[in-house]
């Protein structure tokens, strides 16, 4: 792609829009609002997002979102805490995650006061529900621990965030794609963006960006996420040198409904549903005795596969039975109104009646721009910022989900670190000036845009997209090994070449989703290297990072985050960060 | 077996008039019309407008009429049109169109947002972290926040169809949520912005709404709730609890 850019020499950047701005969020989903929530009225806010706000993947999140509460039970933040280092498979800063912990409740009912319409319980306190990972007394049994609306908790918190920002009138950009960030010597001084309905290019200049536009699971084929989840925000940042966190560790979630990927919430587990083999077995027993169906993800989707590698995938096919029909309809209509519509649509199966046929799907990036706890993105080892950009959300990695994210607390991270990035972005905002535009600003996005739109003869974007999402899932999902993933290196940088003369046919400006589908492919490519050498790189198991060859967590050589920085023209190189350790000892994960 | 499908096509760079173009496909009776979208501008067509995100019925992107009802594509099966006539699929009606299935969003969400669509949270009572709710007043208005924002309500209505000004289902629909819910300081600011000429009074319970909910959502019930704070009046004392809910009669 480097190639790309640099054969197009032109100094001929087209005449943009200019904005003046002094934050800027990219993204609008969970974590951008809960940003510019966070922000002053005093300061001059944007909002840019490829989709309107409220369509943004934090909607489509169902379960719940933890905090310790204690509305049913005693808890503790500490004990959630200690259930997110372990769930993190150790690889989780403890410093980030006792901050998210604490802060949780405060959060929930900052949540609550914005009017987020929790489900409730008798004495009218908000209800909780037990999820995956979550226990009490550090480990001896599963705690209910996660706040939720019915199964439609992410969209409550969306929608509740959307409605407060139009209460504060925010500025609002709407289907706008951001296309590059625009750096100056270790600081951030704004973005360039596409309008979609008009093609015209727009830069944003501010004094800080909050990048807040969420993961990746497109670059694989079977996957929960929205069509827009495509990676733009980290590939932006790797593109100018910015490093990528953890890339190596995607989370596939157990229950995605089979074949098409859509989520089925743990809440369906957390409320009793368990998983069947072909024999009727409680497979789960077998690999987490204390909390069985509700053990971690990475354990669960593992444990899916090896059920399937044995023979026992029902009709010896590629999925497993979640087994709701013993709850009962009226809980079901209650507790999981959505999935189990989602069964009924897309499935034709009525719940209450038969077990719905699962398998793991693609849900999750614990990796991304790695940040400090007020979202600042560090740049080195050494924890070096580029100053006055932040972000959050799933795009971002503080790290708190470390190796394997436990079920609620993405929800619970957006919520907490993007109104930590929102505040610290606005006290550097305050405290800082407008920096100069550098003369080059914009120009990368301005090469790879007119070179896509005038190659002409040349794979579509469709094609190289599937064969990507194809490869990738074959051989850098669940389980990976060093030939398959050898061979998968090999295939993506064909595709890579191939990408250079990628042609398009719409060569207009009006809602030309072509190109911003030629575009995100690029991103989606960036991204699926990075994760690809990352697993490559790893030679351990260590949470969602499963290797044939080398199946045991190897602390002594592993036990640490790996930095990824591009290469134009080669493979990228990696560096690597301390843990931070620290209250919780590092041991054996077993449940 | 193979379907035709007819899309209808706008693009004012091109034509000043919409048309209509026919594909014909191999197709599954299992494929979603989103699926047979995607598969156009993919392979056939790139410059086929519409939009769409999550793909499975929550985010409210790919409203659209199929075969003439307002529908998700994420959600319509080809199957759910049986025969072997074509299918017919158009943008949304009632807003203007700016290319091919795409609308203008601006009107619709201007109609939301003037009804003030956000709780001002009321203190807490003493010694307590959350506002408490009951769950039946949870459950009051849980129908009402399972709304996606697709428009799929509004741009069903006939009266909106007559004319533009009127609020419209979603609007309502929001209306009715903010005004019920308990927690919100505000709600008689709601009530202030549905009772004038183009409120909710246009609503004449034809039901289209109801019917296009991809949610499942009881519009019809939801704007006869608001209709009925706005001729009752709000007592002070004991606010709402003389509205019924009643849900109007289970969809098909």
């Amino acid at each position: 792609m480097e190639a790309l850019r640099l054969r197009f020499k032109t100094n001929q950047v087209r005449a943009m829009n200019k904005h003046q701005y002094d934050v800027i969020v990219i993204g609008a989903g969970g974590a951008g609002l809960s940003a510019v929530a966070a922000i002053p009225k005093g300061l001059k806010v944007a909002v840019l997002s490829k989709l309107f706000p409220f369509r943004s993947h934090t909607g489509a999140a169902q379960g719940g979102i933890s905090a310790a509460l204690g509305n049913l039970e005693e808890d503790n933040p500490l004990w959630h805490a200690y259930d997110t280092v372990k769930g993190s498979d150790y690889l989780g800063d403890q410093d980030a995650i006792i901050q998210m912990c604490n802060d949780a409740p405060d959060a929930i009912f900052d949540l609550e006061r914005k009017g987020l319409p929790f489900s409730r319980l008798k004495n009218g306190k908000i209800s909780q529900r037990p999820f995956g990972g979550h226990t009490k007394n550090w480990g001896e049994a599963p705690v209910r621990r996660a706040c939720h609306s019915a199964d439609r908790t992410g969209h409550m918190i969306l929608h509740t965030l959307y409605q407060q920002a139009l209460r504060r009138d925010t500025n609002f950009f709407d289907e706008f794609q951001v296309v590059e960030i625009i750096t100056k010597d270790n600081s951030c001084c704004g973005v360039v963006a596409v309008k979609l309905s008009t093609g015209e290019r727009h830069v944003f200049h501010s004094k800080s960006v909050i990048l807040a536009t969420g993961g990746y699971g497109r670059c694989f084929k079977v996957t929960s996420n929205a069509l827009s989840l495509t990676g733009d925000g980290m590939a932006i940042c790797y593109q100018k040198g910015i490093p990528l966190q953890d890339m190596e560790f995607v989370q596939f979630h157990p229950t995605g409904l089979h074949p098409l990927g859509i989520l089925i919430t743990e809440g369906a587990r957390g409320e009793g549903g368990i998983l069947l083999n072909s024999r009727g077995e409680r497979f789960m027993e077998r690999y987490a005795p204390s909390i069985k169906d509700l053990a971690p993800r990475d354990i669960v989707s593992r444990s899916i596969y090896e059920e399937i590698k044995a023979g026992r995938g029902i009709d010896a096919k590629d999925f497993v039975h979640l087994d709701l029909t013993h709850l009962g309809r009226k809980l079901l209509d209650e507790k999981l109104p959505d999935v189990t519509g989602f069964a009924r649509t897309y499935l034709n199966i009525e719940p209450a009646d038969e077990p719905i046929p699962v398998k793991p799907t693609t849900h999750y990036a614990m990796g991304g721009i790695p940040t400090d706890v007020d979202g600042r993105v560090i740049i080195d080892p050494d924890g070096g910022v580029m100053h006055g950009l932040y972000a959050s959300g799933e795009c971002a990695c503080v790290s708190v989900h470390g190796a394997n994210r436990l079920g609620t607390n993405s929800l619970l991270d957006l919520v907490v670190f993007g109104k930590r990035a929102g505040q610290h972005a606005s006290i550097y905002s305050e405290s800082s000036k407008l920096s100069e535009l550098p003369s080059d600003a914009g120009y990368d996005s301005e090469s790879f845009l007119q070179q896509v739109r005038s190659n002409t003869r040349g794979p579509k974007v469709y094609e190289i997209r599937e064969k990507m999402q194809e490869i990738m899932m074959d051989y850098c999902s669940v389980f990976r090994n060093q030939e398959g993933m050898k061979k998968c290196a090999s295939l993506l940088s064909e595709l890579r070449e191939d990408f250079e003369k990628v042609t398009i046919s719409d060569k207009s400006n009006f809602y030309n989703y072509e190109m911003m589908a030629a575009f995100e492919l690029s991103c989606m490519l960036d991204v699926s290297e990075a994760t690809l050498h990352g697993a490559m790189l790893r030679k351990e198991s260590r949470g969602a990072h499963s290797r044939e060859d080398y199946p045991d967590r190897n602390d002594q050589d592993w036990l640490k985050h790996t930095l990824c920085y591009q290469e134009k023209g080669n493979d990228p190189i990696f560096k690597f960060k301390d843990v931070n350790l620290g209250k919780f000892e590092v041991k054996a994960r077993v449940y | 077996m193979l379907r035709v499908f007819r899309i209808q096509r706008f693009n004012p760079e091109r034509e000043p008039r919409q048309w209509v173009d026919e594909y014909t496909l191999e197709v599954s009776e299992d494929d979603k019309i989103l699926d047979i979208l995607l598969k156009i501008r993919d392979e056939v067509d790139t410059t086929l407008g519409f939009r769409a995100s999550c793909a499975h019925g929550v985010c409210g992107s790919d409203g659209m009429m199929i075969d003439g009802l307002n529908r998700l594509a994420c959600q319509t099966f080809v199957g759910d049109i049986p025969g072997r006539k074509p299918i017919n699929i158009a943008p949304l009606k009632g807003v203007p169109v700016e290319k091919d299935l795409i609308v203008e969003m601006d009107p619709l969400l201007d109609k939301v947002k003037s009804v003030n669509p956000w709780v001002v949270a009321k203190e807490h009572e003493p010694g307590e972290r959350e506002l408490l709710m009951s769950q039946e007043d949870f459950e009051k208005i849980e129908d009402m926040t399972k709304c996606i924002w697709c428009s799929c309500c509004t741009t069903s209505c006939p009266s909106l169809w007559s004319d533009s000004d009127y609020l419209g289902p979603q609007a309502l629909v929001m209306a009715a949520r903010f005004i019920l819910d308990t927690r919100n300081e505000d709600a008689e600011k709601v009530i202030e912005k549905v009772g004038g000429l183009d409120g909710v009074f246009r609503c004449h319970t034809i039901g289209n709404c109801t019917d296009a909910c991809p949610r499942d959502i009881d519009v019809t019930g939801a704007i006869a709730a608001v209709k009925k704070v706005l001729l009752q009046g709000i007592d002070n004392e004991d606010k709402f609890s003389n509205i019924v809910w009643e849900k109007s009669d289970e969809k098909e």
